[in-house]
C-alpha cells in the first residue's frame, strides 16, 4: 500500500485491546486515525485465527481437538501446521529446554484453564517428565500429526509470538506504515521506524510499567521477555509460575526473575527468553553463543547484561 | 616419365600425419571453447537478477540491501528463500542492530505476562 509521507516523523497512532488472555497493543507511525484503526482491524483477525487454532483453553479451537486425538495421526490446518513447525524448531534450537509437549505438566500445576479462571490443587503432585518433543511426528508436507497417547501439546509462549510476527507483518503490508504490535510483551516491529527508534521499556510485569525498568531504542526486529513474577500462583504452600522445564516436569529452580532478549523475529526473542529461564545459571553462556542482545534480572534484583545490551540508563517512568 | 611408388607413398604418410595433427588441435580448441562457455554461463548465471550467489544470499538481512547493494524497502527485500530459510532452520536469528539505551519515556512496555 502507498501512502502519504508523514508529517511527523516522530508521531505514533496507539491502540490497546484484550486479547489472547493478555494486553494486545499496537503502534502504527504517523498521526492518521484511518491507518490506525485499519491496522487495528487486521490485528484482531490475526489474533482471532491464531487463538481460534492455537488455544489451549477454549473447547473449540483446533488444538483441542488434536490433544484429544493424541495416538492417532491426524491433518491439520496451514495456521496450526505453522505453529507447530515453530514449536518443533523452538525445542530442537534450545535442545528441549522449550518443548510443546509440556501441556500435561502445566495442566499438572493447575494450569488447565485461562489464568483468570486458575483453580490449582491444594497440593502439589509429583512432577512427571513432558514427553517431550521428539515423541512429536510432524510433516510439514501433508501437514499430518501424530502424537504419543497422553501427550498434550501447549503452544502458548510460541504461538504468541508467531502471532506478533505474522501480524506485524500483514499490518505494514496493509498500511504502508512502521508497525509494533506488542503482545503481552512480546514485541515484533516492522517497516519504516519512527524518528529515533521505537522506544520500548523493560519491566518484569508488563502491565505495571512504573515498575523498575529501563528503556531502550531499537530499529526493527523483536522483543521477548519472559519471567516468573507474572502467571504465578500458589498450590498449598508451594509458589508455582507458568514456565515448566520439560526435563523435569516441575519449575525450573529459581535464578532469572525476568530475562528480556532482542532477536530478528519475536519467535526467536521467545523461545530465547523461555530457554534463558530455564537453563538458569548456564543461560548468559548460551545467550552470548547464540549472539542475542539480553537482560537478566536474577531473583535477588542483580542484572546481567550479554551480546551487546547496552548499560541501564534512568528513564521517566510510564508509557506514553 | 616414370615415377617411383616410394616417393607416393612418403606423401601420403605425410598427408595422413598431417591430418592427425589437424584432428588433435580441432579436438582441444572445441573443448576449450566448451570449457569457456560453461565458465562464462556460470559467471553470467550468478550475476543476473534474482539469481544472487551464495554469499549475496547469507548477507541479505531485512535492513534492506539487495544483492547489488541497493536499498530496497524491507517489505520488498528480495529474500533467496530456500538458504535464508535453511539457516532461520538451523539457529536462533539475532537482530540486525543491538539495543539502545533512551531517556525518553517509552511508547510500550515489554514484561513478563
Amino acid at each position: 500500500m502507498t501512502t502519504a509521507p508523514l508529517r511527523d516523523p516522530s508521531a505514533l497512532g496507539v491502540t490497546s485491546f484484550p486479547a489472547l488472555g493478555t494486553t494486545a497493543t499496537l503502534l502504527v507511525t504517523g498521526d492518521d486515525p484511518a491507518l490506525l484503526a485499519l491496522a487495528r482491524l487486521v490485528l484482531e483477525d490475526e489474533l482471532a485465527v491464531v487463538d481460534a487454532a492455537c488455544s489451549r483453553f477454549r473447547p473449540d479451537s483446533e488444538l483441542v481437538a488434536v490433544n484429544r486425538a493424541a495416538g492417532r495421526p491426524v491433518q491439520v490446518s496451514e495456521l496450526l501446521a505453522e505453529a507447530i513447525t515453530t514449536a518443533l524448531r523452538a525445542a530442537r534450537l534450545t535442545d528441549g529446554a522449550v518443548d510443546p509437549t509440556v501441556g500435561g505438566q502445566l495442566c499438572a500445576l493447575g494450569y488447565d484453564r485461562t489464568f483468570t479462571e486458575l483453580a490449582p490443587p491444594a497440593q502439589l503432585p509429583a512432577p512427571v517428565p513432558a514427553p517431550g518433543w521428539r515423541d512429536v511426528t510432524f510433516d510439514p508436507g501433508t501437514r499430518v500429526l501424530c502424537t504419543s497417547a497422553g501427550t498434550s501439546l501447549d503452544l502458548g509462549a510460541s504461538a504468541k509470538a508467531l502471532a506478533a510476527d505474522r501480524a506485524a507483518a500483514r499490518c505494514s503490508r496493509a498500511t504502508g506504515r512502521g508497525v509494533l504490535v506488542n503482545l503481552g510483551g512480546d514485541i515484533r516491529m516492522t517497516g519504516p521506524p519512527p524518528a529515533g527508534g521505537w522506544r520500548v521499556g523493560i519491566s518484569d510485569d508488563h502491565r505495571r510499567p512504573g515498575t523498575p525498568q529501563v528503556t531502550i531504542t531499537l530499529a526493527d526486529g523483536a522483543l521477548a521477555t519472559s519471567g516468573t513474577a507474572v502467571r504465578a500462583w500458589r498450590c498449598g504452600a508451594d509458589a508455582v509460575h507458568h514456565i515448566v522445564d520439560p526435563r523435569t516436569g516441575d519449575n525450573p529452580p529459581p535464578g532469572w526473575r525476568t530475562v528480556s532478549v532482542t532477536a530478528a523475529t519475536c519467535v526467536d526473542a521467545n523461545t530465547a527468553a523461555t530457554a534463558a529461564i530455564v537453563l538458569g545459571a548456564a543461560a548468559p553462556q548460551w545467550l552470548q553463543a547464540h549472539g542475542l542482545p539480553t537482560r537478566l534480572v536474577a531473583v535477588d534484583g542483580t542484572v546481567s547484561r550479554v551480546a551487546g545490551w547496552p548499560a541501564d540508563a534512568p528513564s521517566a517512568e510510564g508509557a506514553a | 616419365v616414370s615415377r617411383s611408388p616410394v616417393p607416393l607413398m612418403v606423401k601420403a604418410s605425410s598427408r595422413d600425419h598431417g591430418l592427425r595433427r589437424v584432428r588433435g588441435a580441432t579436438g582441444w580448441i572445441a573443448a576449450l571453447a566448451a570449457l569457456g562457455g560453461l565458465t562464462l554461463a556460470g559467471g553470467y548465471a550468478v550475476a543476473l537478477p534474482g539469481k544472487p550467489s551464495s554469499r549475496a544470499a547469507s548477507t541479505t538481512t531485512g535492513s534492506g540491501q539487495s544483492a547489488f547493494g541497493q536499498p530496497v524497502p524491507p517489505s520488498t527485500t528480495p529474500r533467496h528463500a530456500t538458504s535464508s530459510h535453511k539457516h532461520r532452520a538451523h539457529a536462533l536469528q539475532p537482530p540486525a542492530q543491538a539495543p539502545a539505551p533512551a531517556q525518553a519515556p517509552p511508547a510500550t512496555v515489554s514484561g513478563a505476562s
